[in-house]
């Protein structure tokens, strides 16, 4: 008996339903401490739509993830984005302009990265932590003066038809179909299990590279018009949490930071009801949002630690 | 009466559902080489890594000079004497080699709080060249060094303890002669001190000579324990394989090969080790390719594959230049390296996603979507076709033996249609059942059509399969023999010096 539920427990089944028990636990340990307001139909409502935003961005950002790499820029992508978002409203006052111009505009960022990339032989990974620094300054630097909105009444309809949503499904159902029955996902596992090797077996390492910021990017689009929906307005420190959380999101449904066959396309959904929930019930027993923010953090680092598990033979090691 | 220095009696492991070792007896006499053979994943490495504490055994008494023995951990049984040369990588390449040659016990160099590098690397070099080896030092990076020169590492700390008992997990096949020569010289010098060596190896020439007991294992029980005059070539590969094998192990015939030129590589030089090749690999031959270790045999394997910058010359297959690994796979051209670990296989992940790899464009219903359905078939034709050893095709690859480990570098490559194979040692550390299936497959390719690149260390292998044998020497051909010629292993040799 003993033997089975260990077989179990190192099974794959168990590690893919492990963040769904994760998510589950954490509902019913919440909706006992705080004696059922957790899972009031408006805490439902509050913690769906926050993460939203989130699991936009992080379902596309398992593309860039899978394949090894990283794109710390997210957040503050996304924050950009809603501005320019805000700006084509400013000029158009058409809401179907605002998000489409929002993802033409996320991905014209994203394809001058991947163009400078390319042109200078830089890394990815390198060009986007210079890309979230030059984000956050132009949030700081615009938005000095003030928040920048749009008239809110204009977005209740959608908040009410609940838009983003709606955006997430079918988001997911063409991320999900472009990962599992493509072969776009299985060749990022490949290159973020064995970089060397997926070169060496003749897979076009900087198309898919390529490809997968320009999903994510596709995500990040949709995350600002989410956010345009819920907000209607941005400061210069909103969203300063979103990097964070997107990547906190990850870790939590149990995508690999390192990337490889353990990625799925469904951590983005999951990680971010958990990352929020947590949050979100947190609150509710009374804890500062400052602590918060220290409890995930420290959060992270465990998951980290975990995952990052030694081999039970002697290193077989990868270069880079 | 023998005196033993190790005995192992009633010895059991399974991984999970796999039952590694079951009930095995095994003891090493002093003074004695001890070969120890059987098929791919017939436990070999699982008894070698239970001696060296790699691996706890599940049950299983351990005597060492007489008095029992338990260590607890990999370290304890190097201090007492035992080492072990392991068959899978072991190095690590981000630290330099008197780090690696010191692993866990830097504090012997430590001044105070630091550990003196100076003096670590000193050391090093001293137990370097005290094997007889001058052209790798203790400050080297090791990930410089190629993967013969990262064995010799591993072989100059196995025995930088002066073990009683020595451990070679197939390591002569990853060394080409002058490394062989290291390693026998080594096991010449245990043996005059009344020590002990446990080898391991699938060349049973090897063993029969190099031997003065052999034990042969087949899935996980001891099938025979032979002393030198009971040595038998038949009767020993019978033992292991536990069916008769036929004398006919590489090609007979001298079929011609094809007019027309595949692959051609003009004046080629490369940023290491190669100078000014030019060579032709024309339909349906065999081109062999031999040389000692440090002669650019290996890179010019990569250089054919577009997977190494060429400082001038070019690689053409098909009136186009071959200038990186995707134009070359896209050509239709396959690679399959020496170093499997690090550049054929994925090993953290399953068989099947390292099979499937090789035909994401292929297992689709019309161009885009990608059939599971396909994805099945074409690794199972495979994992059957070479008769890889697993529970399911989704087992890790680091789980599987070193020989099924090299099965599914190959069958990667065997799935997919190509045109041309480059093989960098394809039968390094697989069985002589499968060899024998291997050297059967390459003549069907060759009667296909397809034309082989096959780097070698083995002469017989070279003299066995190949039309054509090209020997480079310090990076330059040195002589290039036909098949018709009646080549011999001493002509080859005599042309690489
Ligand atoms: N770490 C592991 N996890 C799971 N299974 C393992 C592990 N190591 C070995 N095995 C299994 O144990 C069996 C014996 O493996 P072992 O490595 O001892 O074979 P071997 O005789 O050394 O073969 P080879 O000649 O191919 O190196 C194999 O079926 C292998 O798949
Ligand atoms: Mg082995």
């Amino acid at each position: 008996m003993k033997e089975k539920i260990q077989r179990f427990i190192n099974s794959e089944l168990f590690e893919n339903l492990l963040p769904v028990l994760i998510l589950i636990m954490m509902t019913l340990l919440f909706a006992i401490l705080t004696g059922g307001r957790f899972m009031s139909a408006t805490n439902i409502k509050l913690i769906i739509n926050q993460a939203t935003v989130i699991a936009l961005i992080a379902t596309g950002a398992v593309f860039v993830y899978s394949s090894g790499k990283m794109n710390i820029a997210m957040g503050s992508t996304t924050c950009v984005t809603v501005m320019i978002g805000i700006l084509i409203y400013a000029r158009t006052e058409s809401l179907p302009m605002t998000f489409v111009g929002s993802i033409i505009a996320s991905i014209g960022i994203m394809a001058c990265v991947v163009f400078l990339s390319n042109l200078l032989h830089l890394d990815m990974q390198a060009l986007t932590t210079m890309l979230m620094v030059f984000m956050q300054s132009i949030q700081s630097i615009v938005l000095v003066k003030g928040s920048w909105a749009i008239p809110y009444s204009t977005v209740i309809p959608l908040q009410k038809a609940n838009i983003p949503m709606i955006m997430l499904f079918a988001y997911f159902i063409i991320a999900m179909f472009l990962y599992d029955f493509t072969p776009i996902g299985r060749n990022l596992e490949y290159i973020g299990e064995n970089r060397t090797c997926a070169q060496l077996t003749g897979i076009k390492l900087n198309k898919y590279v390529a490809l997968s910021y320009l999903f994510c990017s596709v995500g990040i689009g949709l995350g600002a018009g989410a956010f345009i929906i819920r907000n209607a307005s941005i400061g210069p420190s909103s969203g300063s949490s979103l990097n964070m959380d997107v990547i906190l999101a990850m870790v939590l449904a149990g995508s690999p930071l390192k990337g490889g066959s353990k990625s799925k396309i469904y951590s983005g959904i999951i990680g971010a009801l958990i990352s929020v929930g947590l949050g979100n019930g947190l609150t509710m027993l009374g804890i500062g949002s400052y602590y918060i923010q220290i409890i995930k953090g420290i959060l992270f680092l465990v998951i980290l630690i975990s995952t990052s598990k030694r081999p039970d033979s002697l290193p077989v090691k990868q270069m880079l | 009466m023998p005196q033993y220095l190790l005995k192992c009696e009633d010895v059991h492991k399974s991984f999970g559902i796999t039952k590694a070792l079951d009930g095995v007896d095994f003891c090493v006499e002093r003074g004695k080489i001890h070969g120890l053979i059987g098929e791919n994943g017939s436990g070999k490495s699982t008894l070698a890594n239970i001696i060296g504490r790699i691996y706890a055994a599940d049950k299983g008494k351990f005597t060492l000079r007489g008095e029992t023995w338990t260590p607890k951990s990999p370290q304890e049984a190097f201090s007492d004497g035992v080492s072990i040369i392991v068959q899978e990588t072991g190095t690590i390449l981000s630290i330099t080699v008197a780090e690696n040659l010191f692993l866990g016990r830097y504090e012997e160099f430590s001044d105070g709080f630091i550990v003196n590098a100076g003096k670590m690397e000193k050391a090093a070099d001293q137990i370097l060249s005290s094997i007889g080896v001058t052209s790798i030092y203790g400050s080297q990076m090791t990930a410089r060094l190629n993967m013969q020169q990262r064995k010799i590492v591993e072989i100059a700390k196995a025995v930088s303890n002066d073990p009683d008992l020595l451990i070679a997990d197939e390591t002569s096949n990853i060394l080409s002669e002058e490394g062989r020569e290291i390693l026998f010289r080594l096991f010449d010098k245990q043996i005059k001190n009344n020590k002990s060596v446990v080898t391991i190896t699938h060349n049973i020439e090897e063993a029969m000579e190099l031997c003065d007991t052999l034990t042969i294992l087949r899935d996980g029980k001891v099938t025979a324990t032979l002393n030198k005059e009971e040595f038998d070539e038949n009767r020993i590969k019978s033992l292991m394989i536990g069916r008769e094998i036929k004398d006919s192990f590489y090609r007979t015939d001298n079929d011609e090969y094809g007019e027309e030129v595949v692959l051609r590589m003009v004046d080629a030089t490369s940023l290491r080790d190669v100078t000014r090749v030019s060579l032709e690999l024309h339909k349906g031959e065999i081109l062999g390719i031999g040389g000692l270790a440090e002669s650019g045999m290996h890179t010019l394997g990569k250089m054919l594959f577009g997977a190494e910058r060429l400082a001038c010359g070019k690689v053409e297959c098909n009136g186009k230049t071959v200038d990186s690994p995707e134009t070359a796979v896209a050509l239709g051209i396959a690679y399959i390296s020496k170093d499997r670990d690090v550049e054929s296989l994925a090993a953290s992940t399953n068989v099947s996603a390292n099979i499937a790899i090789t035909g994401t464009d292929v297992n689709v219903i019309s161009k885009f979507i990608y059939s599971v359905k396909k994805e099945k078939k074409y690794v199972l034709d495979q994992i059957e076709r070479l008769k890889i050893k697993v529970n399911s095709r989704f087992d890790k690859v680091s789980s599987l033996s070193g020989g099924n480990k090299q099965k599914v570098a190959f069958a990667k490559w065997f799935a997919r249609d190509c045109q041309i194979y480059i093989m960098d040692c394809p039968t390094r550390g697989i069985d002589i059942g499968v060899k024998q299936e291997v050297y059967r497959m390459m003549y069907q390719l060759k009667q296909q059509g397809k034309s082989i690149v096959l780097i070698g260390e083995e002469m017989a292998e070279l003299i066995g399969m190949s039309d054509r044998i090209i020997i480079l020497k310090e990076g330059r051909i040195s002589r290039e023999f036909r098949r018709s010629e009646g080549v011999t292993e001493d002509k080859l040799i005599h042309s690489m010096f």
